[in-house]
């Protein structure tokens, strides 16, 4: 997380050019005229001194960092937001409704639902859900499919706690540690030493806040590796497929994994909508943070599902089980089915 | 070990692609280390070579680009064009294939620039137009020609650009004969919006419905205008479909129709950057995209090394020559340190900004001095002050003596740079293999 310094010193070179809301999606979504306050937010950057003015649309963010790879100066836009949201909360100036959310959070609720319970184990690979993972059960049968086909053994992570990524982003920074010490006691419980996750967003935390005693592994490198090491086997058998690129797997870090796997199994290369790789779009949720404003989050997805609907793939495969969530009402309504990549590979055996 | 690559280009505008096609065609391997984002975002889309000569009371208007070469040499006889005139046209041409890879085609001959009416109500002469602009020449214009803008729109009034138009034509092209006659259209999906920017036209348009709505609005205008020859509407015609679009709207409604110049921060300026990322992936000129040189130091085996932060990650890479293309105050190739400027990734001093620089006037006669602030070069665009004089090249807005917003002179400069930096890299690469 950047401090005041760090953004009042980048935040200085905006040239107020507005390319940062040409892209943002949450503008987009909403249209220009009914969200007029969004010329604020770089207004606001600019004069540095009115952070507070804009918390409605700090809150709106939903951290996709469309607006960073677009500024031409480089001023950390969405950092600047997630400051603001860490400042609400100091200052206690939060919007309405968006307190219940981050509390269920903060006690170690699921914030999308309420998922059914999962037996307790002990093995050397555990798998952290996430929350959308907790709800996913296709995505858990076709996880335990393929550890059968490897003969591998497994568990799934119980009473674990956010990952951190939601309370860091959502402005929470106190309560971090606190859900990073419960998460670490499952991974004691469970006697784990490599901690896979489906979700991109909690491989964003594991990556920033866990202790490095662990390996941690996005399911698409986890999968990989398994075919790889032949452990198990799938020939070209799948049918070309859709690819949606988790903006936390392609632009925040270097993970190919799950277009690689899409190339193996089916031959030929992922279809990609324009907007894919670093400069992916958003899926609207935002790994929680859609949830503050859901019909904003709705428009978002909504935006992102007819580029994907257009490629005119029945089916589209993406590489995190938070954006399938986010993903799956808006894909549903055009008839387009989306699965996680744990899914697809599944398929394959 | 890292792999050893031959010439290393920083920055991916109008230079830096350039730069690498350049290097390329001299047969070595390249690759671009580009943050992503930089000026070309920040400009019209088109490719100037020289549109004013800046004078003490007022700026000539260049027509003939050879005559306008000469004014300007014959008033500041340092110039960077007094070297880079004769890379000029390979220079364009290098960068061209790149952008016809990428999807986008320029008209124009180098010689006399085109009359494009603009976005702010005057006329843009410019040498390369992309194909969108084609239909907006005003040098050839003639009887009349409706110009629509679209409700809610605040980025282009048509009654006030067409009265300007009208009065200012012959001005810019003394054969110009038009009667440009302004509307307002509005489209049945946008009624309900009060307030509509360029990007929100653009996506639209790049939707099937979008464009049915918007020629069957032109249609009917047309119609009831009677004797229309030519239709001009603001640079929202599509971010990826413009080409499409606008050989549809001509199809369906038989009269040509074209965009007008766009002014900074354009949707235009995003279909170039698209172009040149498309191209380069295209011609197989590999990117390493998201990333921020930093440092560049010289290893003992005598090779370079860049320094460069990626996904939160700081990473090297080796070149055995390298071309700096990272643009000047805007792309970040220079920045202040108080009133110090400095190129960063070479941590090169360029000396102080003075009061005498800054003019308050903002469009004074003869520019803006600290525009012209940059690393002085060699003739063969070694950078030749620093530590790394004559040993790494520089091209673009880096380099120092020209103001591209007075003399609109940008592209011009950056490619026919671009081209020489990248191929006497590639040959400094070769050279040194042995």
């Amino acid at each position: 997380m950047k401090d005041f310094n760090d953004i009042y010193y980048n935040s200085v070179e905006c040239v107020r050019c507005s390319l940062c809301l040409d892209r943002c999606p949450a503008v987009r979504a909403a249209g220009t005229d009914k969200a007029p306050m969004y010329s604020s937010v770089y207004s606001a950057l600019g004069s540095r001194f009115d952070l507070e003015m804009v918390t409605e649309e700090a809150f709106q963010c939903i951290d996709c960092y469309e607006c960073e790879s677009a500024c031409p100066v480089n001023v950390p836009i969405a950092d600047t937001m997630a400051y603001i949201r860490r400042l609400c909360k100091e200052k206690n100036t939060v919007p309405d409704g968006v307190e219940s959310i981050v509390q269920k959070a903060e006690n170690g609720e699921n914030i999308l639902g309420t998922p059914s319970k999962l037996p307790e184990g002990k093995a050397e690979i555990a798998v952290f859900l996430g929350y959308a993972g907790e709800l996913d059960e296709e995505m858990q049968r076709a996880f335990d499919k393929i550890c059968r086909a490897a003969g591998i053994s497994y568990t799934f992570l119980t009473d674990t706690a956010d990952s951190g990524y939601f309370l860091d982003r959502s402005g929470q920074s106190e309560g971090i540690q606190k859900a990073v010490e419960t998460n670490v006691k499952a991974f004691e419980r469970a006697q784990a030493k490599v901690i896979v996750t489906p979700c991109s967003y909690s491989f964003e935390a594991f990556r920033n806040y866990y202790p490095e005693t662990y390996t941690y592994l996005h399911m698409s490198e986890f999968l990989s590796e398994l075919l790889t090491e032949g452990k198990i086997k799938a020939a070209e058998c799948m049918k070309p497929a859709a690819y949606h690129a988790a903006h936390m797997l392609t632009r925040k870090n270097d993970v190919k994994a799950p277009e690689e796997l899409i190339l193996w199994l089916s031959g030929q290369k992922a279809v990609q909508p324009e907007r894919t790789g670093y400069r992916t779009s958003s899926s609207g949720l935002g790994g929680g943070l859609g949830l503050f404003y859901p019909e904003l989050a709705a428009a978002v997805s909504e935006r992102r599902a007819r580029e994907l609907a257009e490629l005119g793939c029945g089916t589209v495969v993406t590489g995190c089980v938070f954006e399938k969530y986010a993903l799956k009402e808006a894909l549903r309504e055009k008839e387009v089915e989306i699965i996680d990549i744990t899914e697809y590979v599944a398929q394959a055996l | 070990m890292n792999k050893m690559i031959d010439v290393i280009v920083i920055g991916s505008g109008i230079a830096g692609v350039t730069a690498a096609k350049a290097a390329a065609d001299e047969q070595v391997s390249v690759e671009i280390i580009t943050k992503g984002a930089g000026a070309t975002m920040m400009g019209s889309g088109a490719l100037d070579i020289l549109g004013a000569v800046p004078g003490e009371e007022k700026n000539t208007t260049v027509n003939d680009i050879k005559e306008g070469m000469e004014l300007l040499l014959d008033k500041n006889p340092r110039h960077p064009y007094a070297v880079l005139k004769d890379s000029l046209e390979n220079g364009i041409k290098a960068l061209r294939e790149v952008c016809r890879a990428g999807g986008m085609e320029f008209t124009g001959d180098g010689v006399t620039n085109a009359v494009i009416p603009n976005i702010l109500g005057t006329f843009k002469n410019t040498a390369y137009i992309p194909s969108y602009n084609k239909y907006a020449d005003a040098a050839k214009a003639a009887g009349k020609i409706l110009v629509a803008g679209f409700r809610g729109h605040t980025e282009f009034y048509p009654e006030y650009a067409c009265r300007s138009y009208n009065t200012y034509q012959r001005q810019f092209a003394p054969d110009a004969d038009a009667v440009y006659i302004a509307t307002t259209l509005e489209l049945p999906s946008l009624a309900d919006r009060e307030r509509i920017t360029n990007a929100e036209l653009a996506a639209f348009f790049d939707t099937r419905e979008g464009m049915e709505e918007l020629a069957a609005a032109l249609d009917d205008m047309k119609n009831i205008m009677g004797g229309i020859q030519g239709i001009l509407i603001p640079p929202v015609l599509g971010y990826r479909k413009y080409a499409q679009n606008m050989e549809l709207l001509y199809e369906t409604l038989g009269i040509p129709v074209g965009e007008i110049a766009a002014g900074g921060h354009s949707v235009s300026a995003q279909r170039l950057a698209a172009a040149l990322e498309k191209g380069l992936e295209n011609k197989g000129l590999e990117a390493v995209n998201q990333a921020k040189a930093v440092e560049i130091r010289k290893t003992e085996e005598d090779v370079f090394c860049i320094v460069y932060e990626q996904q939160g990650k700081t990473k090297e890479a080796y070149a055995r020559s390298v071309v700096l293309a990272a643009g000047g105050f805007i792309g970040g190739g220079i920045t202040s340190y108080r009133e110090d400027l400095f190129i960063p990734v070479i941590n090169e001093p360029l000396g102080r900004i003075t009061p005498e620089m800054v003019n308050k006037k903002a469009f004074p006669g003869g520019g803006q001095l600290f525009g012209k602030v940059g690393i002085r070069v060699y003739d063969d665009m070694a950078v030749a002050q620093g530590c790394f004089s004559g040993q790494i090249f520089a091209c673009g807005d880096l380099i120092e003596g020209y103001d591209w917003v007075y003399e609109r002179s940008g592209s011009g400069v950056a490619a026919a740079s671009g081209y020489l930096a990248g191929k006497n890299a590639a040959n400094m690469a070769k050279g040194s293999e042995h």
